[in-house]
């Protein structure tokens, strides 16, 4: 009870004193917690969304048919009827589609909505959709119209079935017609019936239209094709039996599986990229951190009087170390829960950031990840770690508190402490083990060893920083006290006469810096490595795509396309591409073929051995050999000469890999071969990107015209060389939006630091700037002495994070994003964009220097000499 | 001419809505090389006074004079450069920057007002006359009490103010201490500097030539 009392009389009460310090290093804390937390959510949700979609989507079946990409003959039902002996069977054929105005054009980076063909009258034991005017009329069939409407969707070849969130966001009802562009084709469609938000419509947060799969088959211009077969058995105790006999029955290549696995799939593909998003979230803890360390620092060196004087009065050492330790804990605490609370409206915008970057990446998922049930377990987790990281943070002052003695006076505190000379060898230390560190390789592909060299290089560098502080201001000192005799050096000696403190605050700030510094190198880096490498790679002047085509390779380009290039005037070749997603050792992996004698005299892959494209077409054209791209070989752990298993119709087929060339497209890895062995071994004429080479001295746009106008019926997406590179280091840049928006916040919550300790030193010295007054400075004076105190705070912070930032863009380059997804990168430094970074820094830490400064303007100097 | 002079001030405080009437028309004056003791009850408002007489502070009413210039009239920036050049300050708890040395505390009333050019020849004068050359390089943290006050007496002269306010500079020493330090006060007087001090010490104010005594605002 004493202890009670105690602690809201010593130390609550200090806190309502100074609101404004206080609420800084809540608002500090908060914001670390909740980047974590809207990281974390979003992450989970995008996730879960995923997951539940698929799983909202394969609705009862137990057994799933597929062909490994490739569509299935629909025929193959009829061999399978003995299935529905044991259970009941359904097919399915999936696509994408756009919203287009009548005659338009589908928008870039819109994302796609899919297309599910389903057949209606075998629906029922899978799905369930109800739609919003009828009630129990089907619900036998598993949809509840009636009879009328439910043959018109059965026989009318445009009816679509549409969530009702994606009818409001097209403005349609029942009845109303919409034009979507699929596959190669424009097509006006009527919205049969909206579809409540309730089973499958809630899949992909609505951004998927039904029909039935005849129609579907119809508007994809795949007759005859499917997907895969769905089943669910009477027992599902025979799952095994029947795939196994199925399996037995039908070509190797068609796989048996469960849908179990898909949500596995989305986890495994966006691993590394989750991790090392959540890797970067800490950072803005740590920095959060920080802060309690200093609130707490400072709330001891400036109450030690106090406190000697609370050990006089008998209040034992321990007590006074549990105070603060209290403190420290309240702040972690409250600031979990106000940072929860934050995390989830951050969640919201990060969380559309975070799933659409997956959903560019990787498997298209759409929808915002908006399943967004509160997440208890998360909650408590924050809550607890924001506690004991507090805690951590706070033991130090706290034992720094029980160290007062009785008999302190004011006067003690102030007294430099001796700084012990173990702290820069423990530096050089943290240093070596970093460097070591980051030699090491990759734990089941993701690069922890890489990031706790990172977090060594984070200390090594703090418990260097008095040194590198010292040092730097004795440079920049004769500089400010040209400029500013009178004011910069009382600023400077403030900064040097408080280094332990201040070396905190420029800590906390470089930290941040050079968060911000190593990502803008890593990313400039990659970005010119993608430059240069669309520069070898993409030679083709125009390009040709299905009108829609989302990652899926069903997507085909019409033949009515390809025939319609035949001849144009200005064309000199054309490289007829396919590419089809398989699986390969459970990693979603491009299976790409072209033409090899084409591309060998044009294009350029860049080959890790340095040998050109004509020598390695040489050994692709004609053989059973592919080239892989870097990420596949460093995923699979695969090189040349070794031989990979590629899903073929009539079941697995070896290939030699005959080179690996550098890829950036994406993380998932890339297998090509020849056009030639692609049709002999897996016979399939479909084409899905046809790269267009002019003869010398021809006008793209002229040809592009050209073709467009030959096409009679059929859409196709017509890009230059320019706008597809374009639209490549578009989707580039977004990739890290989100990585940018961590940067910003973790900053912030540094700068806040900065206004923290710089309010703190002022309220520290309010008798010294007092007797300042007194003998003459003008209140001027004062203000500018602490903002070229916060400017010098920025300089050092700034320059010491830059210094650190270059170490970890080495170890982002080399280390974490090689271990990650398997890219080597050419390291650039991007000085221009750097000083920006430098110059944002300064401008924020002179922003912050605002509050101490009006804090120290609003000093009554009378006041401050009478307080005693 | 004398160095400092008021005329029927007051100075009333808002102390939360609560007027406080510190200094009540109060009329005195100080003569070049005059040594002025001020004692009273404490909270009779010897600092409030020393305050307008140092031009830190402006009356509520009435007028006070440094020199030839009307403190009364002045804004704040003014009075700040009148301080500058013609007072200086001594504390009870002597108020020195603990982050410079004895030497740079000393030389701020002249890097405030030269800017660049500090008279280290000076300071060094000033140093030595305070007995304090061996203590130049010292952070304050390191110094007793009777040097920090004859550190912050040489702060306090060192730009040649003709007026130096001191508001109880014993308060917090050693008699033997404080002897010291009213004897470097006394000795300023020679040279001309008017001081004013506040003391609740009769034997302090032995040393001065003038005493005044104060009692709720008022002179007696
Ligand atoms: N800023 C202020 N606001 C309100 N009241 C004040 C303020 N400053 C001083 N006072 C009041 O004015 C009166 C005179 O104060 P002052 O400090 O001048 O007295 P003093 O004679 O110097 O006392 P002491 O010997 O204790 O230093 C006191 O009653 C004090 O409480
Ligand atoms: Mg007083």
């Amino acid at each position: 009870m004493t202890f009670l009392r105690l602690f809201n009389q010593a130390i609550l009460r200090d806190l309502a004193r100074n609101p404004a310090r206080t609420l800084l290093t809540l608002s500090g804390v908060a914001l670390g917690i909740a980047v974590v937390v809207a990281v974390q959510l979003s992450n989970d949700r995008a996730i879960a969304s995923f997951s539940d979609s698929m799983e909202l989507l394969n609705g009862q079946a137990d057994l799933r048919i597929s062909a490994n990409g490739r569509p299935l003959d629909e025929t193959l039902m009829g061999e399978l009827a003995w299935v529905w002996d044991v259970g009941a069977m359904t097919a399915i054929l999936e696509g994408r589609v756009q919203r287009i105005v009548p005659g338009g054009e589908a928008v870039f980076g819109q994302a796609t909505i899919r297309l599910f063909g389903v057949d209606m009258l075998s629906e029922a034991p899978f799905r369930t959709y109800s739609t919003s005017t009828d009630s129990g009329g089907r619900g036998d069939l598993g949809l509840d119209i009636d009879r009328e409407r439910f043959i018109d969707l059965l026989t009318s070849p445009d009816a679509l079935l549409v969530p009702r969130v994606l009818a409001e966001e097209w403005n349609a009802s029942e009845g109303d017609s919409v034009n979507l562009l699929a596959g190669n084709r424009e097509h006006e469609l009527s919205v049969l019936a909206v579809l409540n938000p309730s089973g499958v419509a809630e899949a992909f947060d609505g951004r998927i239209v039904f029909m039935d799969i005849a129609a579907a088959q119809r508007v994809m211009r795949r007759t005859g094709e499917i997907d895969r077969i769905e089943v669910v058995l009477d027992d599902p105790a025979m799952a095994d039996a029947v795939a196994s006999r199925i399996a037995d029955q039908l070509p190797a290549s068609v796989v048996v599986d469960s849908p179990e696995d898909d949500a596995g799939d989305a986890e495994r593909m966006t691993r590394a990229f989750r991790y090392n998003l959540t890797a970067l979230s800490y950072i803005a803890l740590v920095v959060g951190m920080i802060l309690i360390y200093n609130t707490l620092n400072i709330a001891v060196v400036r109450r030690h009087g106090e406190i000697g004087a609370l050990r006089t009065l008998g209040v034992s050492r321990r007590a006074i170390g549990w105070m603060f330790l209290a403190e420290a804990l309240a702040f972690g605490v409250v600031g979990a829960v106000a940072g929860i609370w934050i995390g989830e409206f951050l969640a919201r915008a990060a969380g559309a950031l975070v799933s659409r970057t997956l959903a560019m990446l990787y498997t298209g998922m759409a929808g915002a990840g908006s399943g967004s049930g509160p997440a208890p377990g998360l909650y408590l987790e924050m809550i607890l770690l924001g506690g004991a990281l507090a805690a951590v943070s706070g033991a130090g002052p706290a034992l720094r508190a029980t160290g007062v003695s009785p008999i302190e006076t004011i006067r003690s505190g102030m007294r430099p402490r001796a700084s012990s000379r173990l702290r820069p060898l423990a530096g050089v230390a943290a240093l070596a083990l970093g460097a070591a560190l980051g030699l090491a390789p990759a734990v089941d592909g993701l690069p922890v060893f890489g990031y706790t060299a990172g977090v060594a290089f984070i200390a090594g560098f703090s418990l260097l920083s008095p040194l590198i502080i010292r040092a730097l201001t004795a440079v920049v000192r004769p500089v400010i006290v040209r400029a500013r005799p009178v004011e910069g050096t009382l600023a400077v000696e403030t900064i040097q006469g408080r280094l332990p403190r201040v070396a905190v605050a420029v800590i906390s700030l470089s930290i941040a810096m050079a968060m911000l510094a190593s990502m803008v190198i890593m990313v400039a880096s990659f970005r010119d490595t993608v430059v240069v490498w669309v520069d070898q790679t993409l030679r083709g002047d125009l390009y040709v795509r299905p009108a829609a085509s989302g990652r899926d390779g069903a997507n085909a380009v019409a033949p009515e396309t390809l025939a319609a290039l035949d001849g144009v005037p200005g064309i000199e070749e054309i490289d007829r591409y396919r590419r089809v997603d398989i699986d390969y050792n459970g990693f979603p992996t491009t299976l790409g073929a072209g033409q090899f004698d084409v591309v060998a005299a044009r294009a350029g892959l860049q080959f890790m051995d340095g040998r050109g494209t004509a020598e390695v077409a040489r050994d692709l054209i004609g053989h059973d050999r592919v080239a892989v791209s870097e990420p596949f070989a460093v995923r699979h752990g695969l090189g040349r000469g070794d031989s990979v298993a590629l899903p073929a119709p009539e079941g697995l087929r070896p290939f030699e890999i005959a080179g690996v060339f550098y890829d950036y497209s994406s993380d998932g890895g890339l297998v090509v071969m020849d056009r030639g062995t692609y049709l002999e071994r897996f016979a399939d004429e479909a084409v899905s990107t046809v790269a267009v080479y002019l003869e010398p001295g021809s006008d793209a746009e002229a040809v592009r015209r050209e073709i467009t106008a030959r096409l009679d019926g059929v859409r196709a997406r017509i890009a230059t060389n320019g706008e597809l590179r374009e639209q490549i280091l578009r989707v580039f840049d977004q990739t890290f939006e989100v990585t940018y928006a961590l940067e910003v916040v973790a900053l912030a919550v540094a700068v806040m630091g900065i206004a923290n300790m710089l309010a703190a030193l002022i309220l520290e010295r309010r008798r010294e700037l007092a007797a300042l007054r007194f003998i003459g400075a003008s209140r001027r004076q004062i203000g500018r002495i602490v903002m070229i105190e916060s400017g010098l705070v920025g300089v050092l912070g700034g320059v010491i994070g830059l210094l650190l930032g270059g170490v970890l863009s080495l170890l982002l380059v080399y280390v974490i994003n090689f271990q990650s997804f398997g890219w080597t990168i050419q390291f650039t430094v991007p000085a221009g964009f750097l000083a920006q970074s430098l110059a944002m820094v300064l401008i924020a830490t002179l922003a912050a220097g605002l509050y101490p400064a009006a804090l120290a303007l609003k000093l009554d100097p009378i006041e401050g000499i009478r307080a005693e | 001419m004398p160095v400092a002079r008021v005329s029927n001030v007051t100075k009333v405080y808002d102390a939360e809505g609560e007027p406080v009437t510190a200094v009540d028309g109060v009329s005195m004056a100080v003569e070049p090389g005059q040594f002025l003791a001020l004692m009273g009850p404490s909270g009779c408002g010897k600092s409030s006074l020393l305050h307008i007489l140092g031009a830190m502070d402006r009356p509520t009413r009435g007028e006070a004079w440094i020199e030839d210039t009307p403190v009364h009239r002045l804004t704040e920036e003014e009075l700040t450069g009148l301080r500058r050049t013609r007072i200086g300050f001594v504390f009870q708890f002597f108020h020195l920057l603990p982050t410079l040395t004895v030497e740079e505390n000393v030389a701020l009333p002249l890097l405030l007002t030269n800017g660049r050019g500090v008279d280290r020849r000076r300071v060094g004068e000033i140093l030595a006359s305070m007995g304090l050359e061996h203590r130049r390089a010292s952070p304050p943290g390191q110094l007793s009490g009777g040097e920090l006050q004859r550190t912050a007496i040489a702060r306090a002269v060192v730009h040649r103010p003709a007026l130096v306010v001191a508001d109880e500079p014993t308060g917090n020493l050693d008699s033997e201490n404080g002897r010291v330090v009213l004897e470097l006060l006394a000795k300023l007087t020679e040279a001309g500097t008017a001081v004013v001090m506040a003391t609740h010490s009769a034997e302090a104010a032995a040393f001065a030539g003038r005493t005044l005594r104060m009692k709720d605002g008022r002179l007696q």
